[in-house]
């Protein structure tokens, strides 16, 4: 809670500004996991796109939708919510929520998916900050209805980045979809 | 996420309208963790409120905080993000059930990411979250217990108690009513 945060602050300040004063002035370089997650970060803001299914799904076929994607937790946590477009914001009937965030230098996905179960990925190294590619770790809760396995963020431009997602059905059949998204705000 | 589930109900809608038809009519009674999670949903919306602690911090005793919640995932979590008015700053935690439980996982700006059971007063009124287990470091300390009470469907309280590093604590009562 930033507010208790707050609040310690005022008590490790003088420690923490003691501490500063004793230490190199060369600031720690970031890891590639860092690395990876401020990438990550430059996308915030609303996207508006469509989806294509391999095997095309009929019905849902380029259907529109909207991402928004925010910085939250003094930038400890990246939150993705994904929503059909239009769809209300309450949220209880369309749309799940994604939150991104570092762990002993990984950089975790965790998908609240609305099968009811958690899915978790962890980024592997992305060199060029382009293509951030999430491998599945584990899943909890039931997964009689199938999970996302993996997912890949492609970042094109600061406008237009697009998002692969992969589930598996019952079976182990694998559904893709890829989603092409330009930025709205 | 939906456009999946959609594929899937497709496919999935004949064999479970059978199903439907073919099970009784008795309804199956919730369990104590369906209970605690309806009421936790039935918070949803925006919430405007004033924060006091306990020690007395000056720093954010009597400061204005406003908490959103919402429901997603098609009712399988309850996001609850807080933050200082007028500001951008602010956390986040999630809430849903896992093997019957209800869960909240809190992803807290100091860099943890503490979970907790939640358990349900036999009133009804009172959700307690015990601490559970915490991923990340805790060198700036961590949350470690969270109670929500509901006076009425447009006023509830929050106690936030944290653990400072050397094992302080410092508690914050949040007194929330709802504003949309």
């Amino acid at each position: 809670m930033k507010s208790f945060r707050t609040v310690l602050y005022v008590g490790l300040l003088s420690l923490s500004s003691l501490a500063l004063a004793q230490s190199a002035p060369t600031p720690a370089a970031p890891t590639e996991t860092q690395k990876t997650f401020k990438a990550m970060k430059t996308l915030a803001g609303v996207w508006l796109g469509s989806a294509k299914f391999d095997p095309a799904q009929p019905g849902v076929e380029g259907t529109s939708t909207q991402v928004s994607m925010r910085v939250t937790s003094s930038g400890n946590a990246f939150v993705h919510d994904m929503k059909a477009e239009g769809a209300p914001d309450d949220g209880s009937k369309m749309g799940d929520i994604t939150l991104f965030y570092l762990e002993d230098d990984r950089l975790i996905l965790i998908h609240y998916c609305d099968f009811g179960n958690r899915p978790r990925m962890v980024a592997k190294p992305s060199p060029d900050g382009k293509k951030i590619t999430f491998d599945f770790l584990d899943v909890s809760g039931g997964t009689q209805y199938g999970y996302i396995h993996d997912a890949v963020f492609t970042i094109i431009d600061a406008n237009h980045h697009t998002e692969d997602w992969t589930y598996f059905q019952p079976g182990d059949k694998v559904i893709h979809a890829h989603f092409d998204f330009q930025r709205t705000k | 996420m939906k456009f999946f589930r959609i594929a899937l109900s497709i496919g999935l809608i004949s064999l479970s309208s059978l199903a439907f038809a073919q099970s009784t009519a008795t309804p199956i009674a919730p369990t104590e963790a369906q209970k605690s999670y309806d009421i936790l949903k039935s918070l949803a919306g925006t919430w405007l409120g004033t924060v006091k602690t306990d020690p007395v911090e000056p720093v954010m005793d009597g400061s204005t905080i406003q908490t959103t919640i919402h429901v997603t995932a098609s009712g399988n979590a309850v996001v609850h993000e807080m933050k200082a008015t007028g500001t951008t700053i602010g956390d986040i935690s999630i809430f849903d059930k896992d093997e019957d439980r209800l869960m909240m996982t809190h992803f807290c700006d100091a860099a943890n990411k503490p979970r907790f059971v939640g358990k349900l007063s036999p009133d009804g009124k009172t959700l307690e979250f015990d601490f559970l287990d915490v991923a990340g470091g805790t060198k700036f300390g961590y949350l470690q217990h969270v109670v929500f009470t509901i006076i009425d469907a447009e006023h509830h309280t929050e106690d936030w108690i944290y653990i400072q590093p050397g094992g302080k604590f410092i508690k914050g009562h949040m007194d929330l009513r709802l504003l949309k």
